[in-house]
């Protein structure tokens, strides 16, 4: 009997590192994968339509089960399709690009909820920092065909460009843009 | 958008009556022709009406290093309002530092990256020596030249390099620096009824606020290094337009000047839709990419700067 609880104890010991072992590989990190990786934006055009753009050069890393976001993005990548507007939102109406080349953010706080995660941090752009909130979700998860292990995550957030010192054309361009973020990481 | 464009008008037109206005009474008062610090006011001051009613009140210090351009044409009133009891040293001392730090300023985030060591130090040389040298001949010139000529060439000058800005993907830093253009029109006007004042007084700001918008938009927006060249070379080349058979005639040293500000303008202009290197990161952003064919580059179809 006193030999059966032993074993029975030596098994749950088992389990347990098992288990302990497996969350510890799955709390890795992952390297955004730039390629796959889209930074969209959208705001409303005189009131009547929507313009779209992206930035195409995002760098960074990401560990959902820590709680850590951080994304570079290289603002010069920025791209809508039409090369005079790239050129002018490059320059010192808007992003200002060669004075400030990267946007950032980096997460202070991870809440999860549900299947979403609610992650609060510090947005950068155009050297201005500010707290936003991004909502994320998951969109899979899994192994490519060269083995390596990724995930992918989407998430927006709505920002008032005013506070970014974004301001030109307010009557033009509205102050409200929706950034979205769907990025793509591979695990290390 | 429209009522962007015409209070960056209508304000620094305003501006500039205002201030010529209350100038010419308080000189009419005194007893004095002179404008006072009036004449020294016009530019910075049309060029804070411009900015305005578009951007608001411009930050100090500021974010985008351009606008450093404003601050230093508001304080360089001070010079214009003192520059008579000056000597001629410290007046040439003060025009070279001024240039000197309003070129480092505007352009020390492009220190890091685009003017780094030396590039930076003979920019920043080659740039303080065309602003002081246009700062110093346009004033000297002035004190000689009686009458609307110098005016209306400063005012053609600053009109040439807001259209280079314009044409260059900065309607900011272009409307700025039409604001100015309107206000000196303003000043301008009056020395063509009262030819007797002298408006030397509005040379420093003047120089100040457009070369340092000119060199903003070179660091940070698509002037072509000719465009600035040509801007550059122009302002000194007005401070040394004489022909003393020809000084004789306001009117013909009135053609004269702004004859050489529209023609070095003009080529100033013309070469901002030169081709030149490309500095955007469109085809960089497609580096790694191995997937399934490359992305499409942008296309310039019908984008109206709106």
């Amino acid at each position: 009997m006193k030999f059966d609880s032993i074993r029975s104890s030596l098994w749950a010991g088992a389990l347990l590192l098992g288990l302990a072992v497996t969350g510890a590989a799955q709390a890795a990190t992952y390297e955004i994968d730039p390629s796959h990786t889209f930074v969209l934006f959208e705001v409303k055009h005189l009131g009547v339509g929507k313009a779209h753009g992206m930035f195409r050069k995002t760098t960074g890393k990401f560990d959902p089960d820590e709680g850590m976001l951080k994304v570079s993005i290289d603002a010069n990548s920025l791209y809508t399709a039409n090369k005079k507007r790239d050129d002018h939102l490059r320059g010192p109406d808007f992003f200002n690009t060669k004075q400030f080349p990267k946007i950032t953010f980096e997460s202070t706080k991870v809440k999860k909820e549900g299947d979403k995660l609610r992650i609060t941090g510090d947005l950068t752009i155009k050297g201005k920092t500010k707290s936003v909130e991004l909502m994320m979700s998951k969109v899979g998860e899994g192994k490519d065909p060269w083995g390596n292990f990724r995930a992918g995550y989407e998430g927006s957030v709505v920002l008032d460009r005013m506070d970014f010192g974004v301001d030109y054309m307010p009557d033009g361009l509205s102050k409200d843009v929706k950034l979205t973020l769907a990025v793509e990481g591979v695990r290390k | 958008m429209q009522f962007a464009l015409l209070m960056s008008v209508l304000a620094p037109a305003l501006a500039g009556l205002v201030v010529v206005g209350v100038s010419a009474i308080a000189a009419r008062v005194r007893g004095h022709p002179g404008l006072g610090p009036g004449a020294a006011l016009s530019a910075p001051l049309g060029a804070f009406a411009a900015y305005l009613p578009v951007r608001g009140m411009p930050e100090l210090p500021p974010t985008d290093a351009s606008i450093w351009a404003l601050w230093l044409s508001l304080a360089a009133v001070a010079y214009g309002t003192v520059r008579e009891t000056l000597t001629p040293v410290a007046r040439w001392v003060a025009g070279g530092v001024w240039t000197v730090v309003t070129l480092s300023l505007v352009w020390q985030p492009a220190f890091a990256y685009g003017l780094p060591g030396r590039l930076g130090v003979a920019a920043v040389g080659v740039g303080a020596g065309l602003m002081t040298g246009a700062w110093m001949l346009i004033e000297i010139r002035s004190n000689q030249l009686e009458g609307p000529a110098l005016p209306w060439a400063l005012t053609v000058w600053s009109g040439a390099s807001a259209a280079v800005l314009a044409v260059s993907g900065t309607a900011l830093l272009a409307g700025a620096a039409a604001g100015a253009t309107v206000a000196l029109g303003v000043l301008a006007s009056y020395s063509l009824w009262r030819p007797q004042v002298c408006c030397a007084g509005a040379v420093a700001p003047a120089v100040v606020l457009v070369g340092g918008l000119v060199a903003g938009g070179w660091a940070y927006a698509e002037v072509t290094t000719s465009s600035a060249v040509l801007l550059g070379v122009a302002g000194p080349t007005l401070g040394l337009v004489r022909l003393p058979s020809v000084d004789a005639s306001r009117w013909n040293s009135l053609f004269r000047e702004v004859g050489v500000a529209a023609a070095l303008g003009a080529a100033a202009v013309g070469a901002g839709f030169l081709p030149e290197f490309e500095s955007n990161g469109s085809s960089e952003a497609a580096g790694d990419y191995g997937g399934y064919g490359g992305y499409g580059e942008s296309n310039d179809d019908g984008y109206d700067g709106y």
